[in-house]
């Protein structure tokens, strides 16, 4: 399973990463007009979590057994044909249960569109490209991996 | 004379416990015969939708689950619109009857029963009038649109989450509702009394009457043999054009026959047996084989905090369980840890969750269990308005950490016992979380508002038994993995640990 890792000794909590994964989910693709112009702002779905003195960005885990994709009342959830999980917006009618499922938080609310937020690997779950969290990150704390978990 | 049909797998039943075992199903074993029944005419659609197809924001290509082709690709032969009639468990046959009254015989090697549930019909009289509709599956909500035209009013009878849904839709549909529920508050089995009252809120600020306490009696009807209006049992009339039913719902368990779901305990509610694998105990025990499983609303599948069966008729669920259902009856020996009572719900705009308990039970022992709140201050409390004072449960009574802090939010408190509140935020909308927790793990959660993000953190944590007498307040205040001992989180990190509290088995550790 292709998924995000951070290394917590690296990552300085700057949130680059989250500014990155917004702008990679706007209309614009723009920083500045992703933050100032669109209307409602588009919705980081990496967080940095924080706690004392670590911190490290954090997003979509792809778990093997997922249960957003299970408790997804909608289907806008599901596993694409390569077994990684995949979300269609259009169906989500935010009902929240895959916020209640995620045992790691890592579902955002889009509260203005009525939809989650939720990390693609920046839609290219199976080509070379990297997500934009793992381009950005100033100290490389993040990288991306395809392990058998 | 009935047509003779032969799977290796047979199901019985069209929605998410269905879906859930065909997917695991065809996982392990692409290729053996795959046959289903069900009274459904369409491909498996998303019952908690039927409300976003009542109000047409939604057509039946938008509430669907699974795309329409989902049981040809998978390799599903299909009896829709087919009602099983009987099951012939010694020779491992299901009679069906299909849409033209055809007779079918389908033998099977492994049968999964997911029947599902169908809605309560509580004692009132007069519901057999015209205008009276339940409201769980999509013909439900199409009758419900075509006899809208000559309704002004509706009476929902029952405030729980489906009746809440209808009342919303309703509403939303220009008609005058009221909602008539049986007990103090609404949705008092999912929440406790401090996200009640902010549902119950929402529904007046949009118009929408809700009496609770108070029973409906008879459903009055016209000489055209419609509704007229309901009666209830303090003498009110409340006239309407529309009835909604909406007093919970029955497992369907008449296939099983009454020596597959055995006469429960008094008061205990009947529903389909099963073990850990979801097979059918009393199957086991008669023919010794593993022949049968049930999923789903019609299961009686255990309760991952207590242990103990409990019907859990989520959507989750019985998704869940019918996985469970199929990788055992693929050959994958999976059992199945426990369900969550998991609600997730959202009025007019307001979120609302809640998971495991919502309040401490009564007579519990105070040294073991603690409550903590965390609501938006410097507001009064909304609810404390006259005669409308949400009863605040047991947990006032314990030991209740406020430590606040300085910012937006500070924890404290739900209420005093003579003092009940709604801690309502400023600006921003309501924002309310509550975590119960006995001997340091979480076993309870409510949240309203954006008091719901990353709830799920909250009900991994009590899934997986994580003892968080030191992280508590940090969970409480902002959920995220960073607030456990760093083990967790660094276990959480890696994806190994955290989203298969549900199931133990060969897949547990992939």
């Amino acid at each position: 399973m292709k998924r995000v890792y951070v290394d917590p000794d690296v990552c300085m909590g700057c949130g680059l990463c989250e500014v990155y994964c917004l702008t990679q989910h706007s209309r614009s693709l723009d920083i500045l007009k992703a933050y100032r112009q669109e209307k409602p702002r588009p919705v980081a779905r990496i967080r940095v979590e924080r706690h004392g003195n670590t911190a490290f960005g954090f997003q979509c885990r792809q778990c093997s057994e997922p249960l957003c994709v299970y408790a997804c009342v909608s289907g806008a959830t599901f596993l694409d044909d390569h077994g990684q999980v995949a979300f269609d917006e259009s169906r989500c009618i935010g009902c929240w249960t895959c916020v209640l499922a995620c045992p790691y938080g890592a579902i955002a609310r889009d509260d203005a569109r009525e939809r989650v937020a939720r990390c693609d690997l920046c839609g290219d779950p199976q080509g070379d490209g990297l997500p934009a969290c793992v381009r950005n990150c100033p100290n490389e704390a993040l990288s991306v991996r395809e392990e058998a978990v | 004379m009935a047509q003779r049909f032969s799977a290796k797998y047979v199901i019985i039943g069209g929605s998410v416990a269905a879906v859930g075992a065909i997917e695991a199903l065809r996982a392990e074993d692409p290729g053996s015969p795959l046959a289903l029944v069900t009274e459904d005419r369409v491909s498996p659609y998303s019952r908690p939708l039927i409300s976003h197809y009542l109000t047409g924001e939604r057509d039946l290509d938008g509430i669907r689950y699974r795309p329409p082709d989902f049981y040809s690709r998978l390799g599903v032969k299909t009896f829709l619109q087919t009602r099983a009639t009987r099951i012939h468990f010694p020779d491992h046959c299901v009679h069906a009857e299909g849409p033209a009254g055809e007779a079918y015989e389908i033998t099977y090697e492994k049968l999964l029963l997911a029947t599902g549930s169908r809605p309560a019909r509580p004692p009132i009289q007069g519901l057999e009038a015209q205008g009276v509709f339940s409201f769980t599956s999509l013909e439900d909500a199409e009758a419900i649109r075509a006899f809208l035209p000559r309704v002004k009013a509706v009476v929902v009878i029952g405030g729980g989450l489906i009746g809440l849904q209808a009342a919303e839709a309703l509403s939303n549909l220009g008609r005058q509702v009221v909602v008539v529920e049986f007990q103090p508050r609404i949705l008092s089995p999912v929440l406790d009394a401090v996200a009640s009252g902010y549902v119950e809120q929402a529904f007046a600020a949009h118009g929408v009457r809700i009496l609770t306490s108070a029973a409906a009696q008879r459903v009055l009807v016209d000489s055209a043999g419609s509704v007229a209006g309901v009666a209830l049992k303090d003498g009110q009339v409340l006239p309407c054009q529309m009835v909604i039913v909406a007093a919970g719902v029955t497992p369907r368990t008449e296939l099983a026959g009454a020596g597959f779901a055995p006469a429960p305990a008094p008061g205990a509610p009947r529903a389909i047996g099963v073990d850990e694998r979801m097979q059918v105990q009393a199957d086991l025990q008669a023919s010794g084989g593993a022949a049968v499983y049930a999923a789903g609303d019609a299961a009686l599948g255990p309760d991952l905090l207590s242990g103990a069966a409990r019907p859990l008729p989520i959507w989750p669920n019985a998704y869940l369980q019918g996985r469970v259902a199929g990788l055992n009856m693929a050959g994958r020996p999976t059992r199945f840890r426990g369900g969550l009572s998991m609600n997730s719900s959202h009025f007019f705009g307001l979120p609302v969750v809640s998971a495991g308990l919502f309040d401490v039970p009564e007579g519990a022992d105070p040294q073991e269990w603690e409550v903590l709140t965390l609501s938006a201050d410097g507001t009064p409390p909304a609810a404390a308005r006259p005669g409308h004072a949400p009863r605040v449960g047991t947990s006032s009574s314990f030991a209740v950490r406020p430590g606040a802090r300085p910012g937006r939010a500070a924890a404290r408190s739900g209420a005093g016992p003579g003092h009940p509140q709604v801690p309502v935020a400023s600006g921003a909308g309501p924002f309310y979380r509550k975590i119960i927790l006995r001997h340091g793990r979480i076993v309870g959660l409510v949240a309203v508002g954006a008091g719901i993000d990353r709830a799920g953190v909250l009900v991994g944590a009590m899934a997986n038994g994580v003892d968080c007498s030191r992280c508590k307040e940090d969970l409480l205040r902002n959920p995220g993995i960073a607030a456990f001992p760093e083990q967790v989180a660094a276990a959480m990190r890696t994806g190994r640990f955290g989203s298969h509290w549900w199931m133990a088995g060969d897949r547990e550790e992939r």
